[in-house]
């Protein structure tokens, strides 16, 4: 007899998701997590959109640890002096799409209550291996020990060593990862209310571009109950490229004078960093081998498609997919590859691969340096300029362009970004 | 309302004070300075939150109790570097605690 039916390595939300439901049913689950608590290594932005978290928990999302539901939607393109801001703000009552998150609080919240309905939850224990025998995956290793079960869920997050050891990825390259600096500040309830024009328990979430020296990113700021979430996000291959360090980029960005008012006064809590995967649709590994599954960023399961980012519910529905195909593969005592494909049919049936293939050329678009520097001071210098009045008389705004911006880019690159941004995205 | 403390300029350091951490005695990364010496890119240097890496007299020295644990040095080392680093996650209980995160 194995030790568990199920282990599952990672007490993120992919894998808490996957215990919570294996649980639910009856499973034997052990799930390991290498930090203090589960939560205690997780980091996101960040907002999570709700319909997944809806579904597999019958509670009422207001019951959940969450910092505020987003009702005001943020855009800001920055140059070193300006910033330029598209705004949507929704004042429909009780109709929230996503809600900001501390992932420290929320990940152990969610932990307990997969342990109320039984599943072992063991932290400050790192599966170093897989355990195999005679090529199937029959459980891990831990300190040399080596722990069995019928079926591995592998939702270790973003740097996915396990299925890299087995060959069911290749090495990522500098292109397929962005790394994140993050700060959470402290402001106090009302005075976030009162700074960023909201009611009580309700948030922003706000993306800037153009504020990254020209390496590709951007940065973020959330409204949190009490506090912000602001921070950075950087491809590794573009920080290299330009020699400009994350850590610097950071620092430049919070003391930029479009923070200033909105930071003044603030306490800063804590300093965070964590990777993010990228590379959509052409990064996913082999998700299925004989007697493992893999879910969550370890799957490489994340979407940024320009101001949206999405990981949080795609680590969430591909652990309780995964869960369900692992229900069935129990059940009929059969714990191969094919049998374990049931994995792909409900992915492939659900958002999360319809979405990554939707989007799969879109990180082409981001990765596109004019992004991040070009594009965004073009668009400071032709809205201050149109807003200048200094009495002198204007040109046409033609003969502006030709004489101003297409000195800058020629326009038939701006042409052909517009043409790949509207195939792609 | 209740006062507020100032965000004036903090430093890496100060920051890195702000975050938790159960330190292991034994680091969990490595550095081949062979390699480094030979590395055009330097990526380490960059793509570090907390610039663990850093250059002194043509040496790659590091603070691995600075850690954040992104894994983001492996990749940048080993695809736009030399090779130089070895890097695992720290011992299971060890490392850094975000609190919030
Ligand atoms: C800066 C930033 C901003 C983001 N913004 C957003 C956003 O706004 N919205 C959104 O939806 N998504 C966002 N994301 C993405 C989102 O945070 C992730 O997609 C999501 O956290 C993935 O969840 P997961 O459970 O797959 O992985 P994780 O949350 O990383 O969980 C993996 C777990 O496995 C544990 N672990 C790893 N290896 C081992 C091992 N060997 N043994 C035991 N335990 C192990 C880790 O400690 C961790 O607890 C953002 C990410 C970042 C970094
Ligand atoms: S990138 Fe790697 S090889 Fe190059 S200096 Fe840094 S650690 Fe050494």
């Amino acid at each position: 007899m194995p030790d568990a039916d199920v282990i599952i390595v990672g007490g993120g939300l992919s894998g808490l998701s996957a215990a919570y439901k294996l649980a639910s049913i009856g499973r034997n689950v052990i799930l390991f997590e290498r930090g203090e608590y589960p939560g205690s290594k997780n980091v996101t932005g960040g907002r999570m959109y709700l319909h997944a978290i809806k579904k597999l928990l019958n509670i009422p999302v207001e019951q959940m640890p969450f910092e505020r539901f987003v009702t005001r939607e943020v855009v800001t393109i920055m140059d070193e002096f300006r910033s330029f801001s598209i705004e949507l703000n929704s004042y429909e009552k009780g109709k929230y799409q996503s809600a900001t998150v501390l992932r420290a609080i929320f990940d152990k919240w969610f932990a307990s209550l997969a342990e109320e309905k039984g599943a072992s939850i063991i932290t400050k224990t790192k599966v170093d291996d897989l355990y195999l025998e005679d090529g199937k995956v029959k459980g891990v290793i831990v300190a040399n020990e080596k722990i069995t079960s019928n079926i591995v869920l592998v939702s270790e997050g973003v740097n996915s060593f396990l299925p890299l050891k087995l060959g069911l990825r290749k090495e990522f390259e500098a292109n397929y990862l962005v790394t994140s600096a993050k700060a959470v500040i402290e402001l106090g309830e009302e005075e976030i209310d009162k700074r960023f024009n909201l009611k009580k328990g309700q948030g922003m979430a706000q993306i800037f571009v153009g504020m990254t020296k020209g390496v590709t990113g951007g940065g973020f700021l959330y409204t949190n109950r009490e506090t912000i979430s602001i921070g950075v996000v950087c491809l590794l291959e573009s920080l290299v490229k330009n020699k400009t360090s994350i850590a610097d980029i950071f620092e430049d960005f919070i003391y930029h004078p479009v923070l200033e008012k909105i930071l003044e006064g603030g306490r800063m809590l804590e300093y965070s960093g964590h990777l993010i995967p990228v590379k959509g649709y052409s990064m996913i590994p082999k998700l299925v081998y004989d007697g493992l599954l893999i879910s969550g960023d370890a799957a490489g399961f994340f979407l940024e498609n320009g101001p949206i980012f999405r990981g949080m519910d795609f680590a969430i529905e591909s652990g309780s997919l995964a869960a369900e195909a692992i229900e069935k593969a129990l059940k009929e005592g059969d714990y191969s590859e094919k049998k374990l494909s049931i994995y792909l049919d409900l992915l492939n049936n659900s958002f999360v691969l319809k979405d990554l293939k939707r989007y799969k050329n879109v990180p082409k678009v981001m990765q596109n340096e004019r992004l991040y520097k070009l594009y965004p001071s073009i668009i400071n210098e032709i809205f201050y300029d149109f807003f200048t009045v200094d009495g002198t008389t204007k040109p046409s705004l033609i003969s502006y362009l030709k004489n101003k911006t297409f000195k800058h880019i020629n326009p038939i690159v701006i042409l052909k970004d517009i043409v790949q941004f509207l195939l792609y995205s | 309302m209740k006062s507020l403390g100032s965000i004036k300029r903090i430093s890496l350091d100060e920051r890195l004070g702000l975050t938790s951490f159960n330190s292991d005695n034994e680091s969990h990364i490595e550095v081949d300075n062979e390699r480094c010496l030979l590395c055009k890119t330097k990526a380490c240097l960059y793509v570090c939150p907390t610039k663990v890496y850093y250059l002194k007299d043509n040496k790659i020295y590091f603070n691995y109790q600075a850690c954040l644990e992104t894994g983001g040095c492996i990749v940048a080392c080993h695809k736009l570097g030399n090779k130089g680093i070895t890097w695992k996650y720290p011992k299971g209980g060890f490392g850094v605690i975000f609190k919030y995160g």
